[in-house]
């Protein structure tokens, strides 16, 4: 099938550059500041799938949908996403430490 | 029934049906020869079958395709519209049973019922459509349970995801 | 973000939405074989799909915009062949929800960095 196979990489061999959302560019140096508001960004993110996925189930439980497979899906992605986040949230803490360390 | 998933009212339609079917053919079978019923010889009944109204099957169509929107994780529909209206009705057929005053006559001036010319009059009961109408049904009805049954195990697979 | 919502499980889920109206369709089907003037219906998609992939690689966008339709044929249902495509289905939908569970596992190693 000629579709996009899944990467087998471990995330944490991607570069940061490419895993955070585009809209948030994070650039270089000690600034507190475009961290925060990248990992903002993350957690809206993460909320909204999150939003999204317990909208859907309420939906069915209340009888005003029935795509059960698609809210399983959702489930799947915001567990996803948020253990995404939390990996980036690592990844940005000790790449901080570590810069903060240099300027001692 | 309004509250189920659409499959399984639709297919509890169709059982109903079968079901009606098995209990109109066993009664004109049971009333073949009945000539007093309610002062008046028995009329054998039918089931007359109507089809799902056409705009059902459009919901269903539209119902699987407009939910992709949502799969983007930044894009949050209004908590709780996903414009997703249930086909409540199922897409099974309505059913309606209905007499017929059909008759044959027999000759049988020794019949208490016979009439001035010594016929009677009994009802038009076809011996061999009633039975075939009855296995037929039954088959059907089996038929609609293993969809529900299937149905069933598509959705639990779905719990697998 | 692509990663988690990739063009392959934005076709698995499009997957699943056709077995689910397909299946809706086979129960109609079955439930109206008796129906004077009920004639089969079917739902159509899977050459839709081989013709885009044969054309090469497809895009999210592409999977998006494709949609399963349903067509109405000029006989009555047949029980049999409605039971067998109830059977497609099924095995269908398996493989669909499995794949599905597979992506999602191989993600989530890759972001824990563990395998087990």
């Amino acid at each position: 099938m000629a579709i996009d196979p899944i990467s087998i990489q471990s995330i944490r061999e991607i570069p940061f550059s490419e895993v955070r959302p585009e809209s948030e560019r994070f650039s270089l140096g000690p600034d507190d500041k475009s961290f925060a508001d990248m990992i903002k960004g993350a957690i809206n993110s993460v909320d909204e799938m999150q939003k999204v996925t317990e909208g859907g189930v309420e939906d069915i439980l209340a009888g005003k949908a029935e795509n059960i497979h698609e809210v399983m899906i959702d489930m799947q992605k915001s567990q996803l996403s948020f253990q995404l986040m939390v990996e980036v949230r690592n990844r940005a803490v000790e790449t901080y430490q570590e810069l903060s360390r240099m300027q001692i | 029934m309004d509250r189920l998933f659409s499959v399984f009212q639709t297919s509890g339609q169709g059982l109903a049906v079968q079901r009606r079917q098995v209990q109109i053919a066993s009664e004109n079978l049971a009333n073949a020869e009945t000539t007093r019923a309610g002062g008046e010889t028995y009329k054998p009944k039918r089931l007359d079958l109507t089809q799902p109204a056409g705009d059902n099957f459009r919901i269903a169509l539209q119902n699987s395709t407009l939910k992709m929107q949502n799969s983007n994780s930044r894009h949050i529909p209004e908590l709780g519209s996903n414009h997703f209206s249930p086909e409540t009705q199922g897409l099974g057929p309505e059913a309606r049973a209905v007499e017929e005053s059909r008759y044959r006559y027999e000759y049988d001036p020794a019949h208490p019922d016979s009439d001035a010319n010594g016929m009677v009059k009994y009802p038009d009961v076809d011996l061999i459509e009633e039975t075939t109408r009855l296995v037929s049904a039954n088959r059907l009805y089996e038929a609609n349970l293993s969809v529900i049954e299937a149905e069933k195990e598509i959705i639990k697979k779905s719990f697998e995801i | 973000m692509s990663l988690i919502d990739s063009t392959h499980t934005n076709l698995l889920e499009k997957m699943m939405d056709v077995y689910t109206l397909r299946n809706k369709i086979t129960a109609a089907n079955v439930a109206n074989i008796d129906t004077p003037g009920y004639n089969k219906a079917s739902v159509k998609f899977e050459e839709q799909l081989a013709q885009k992939l044969e054309s090469g690689q497809i895009s999210s966008g592409a999977v998006k915009n494709m949609n399963p339709s349903i067509e109405v044929g000029d006989q009555k249902p047949i029980l049999e062949d409605e039971l067998m495509e109830m059977a497609d289905t099924q095995i269908r939908v398996q493989l669909a929800a499995r794949a599905l569970r597979h992506n999602f596992d191989q993600i989530r190693s890759g972001i824990s960095g563990r395998t087990g």
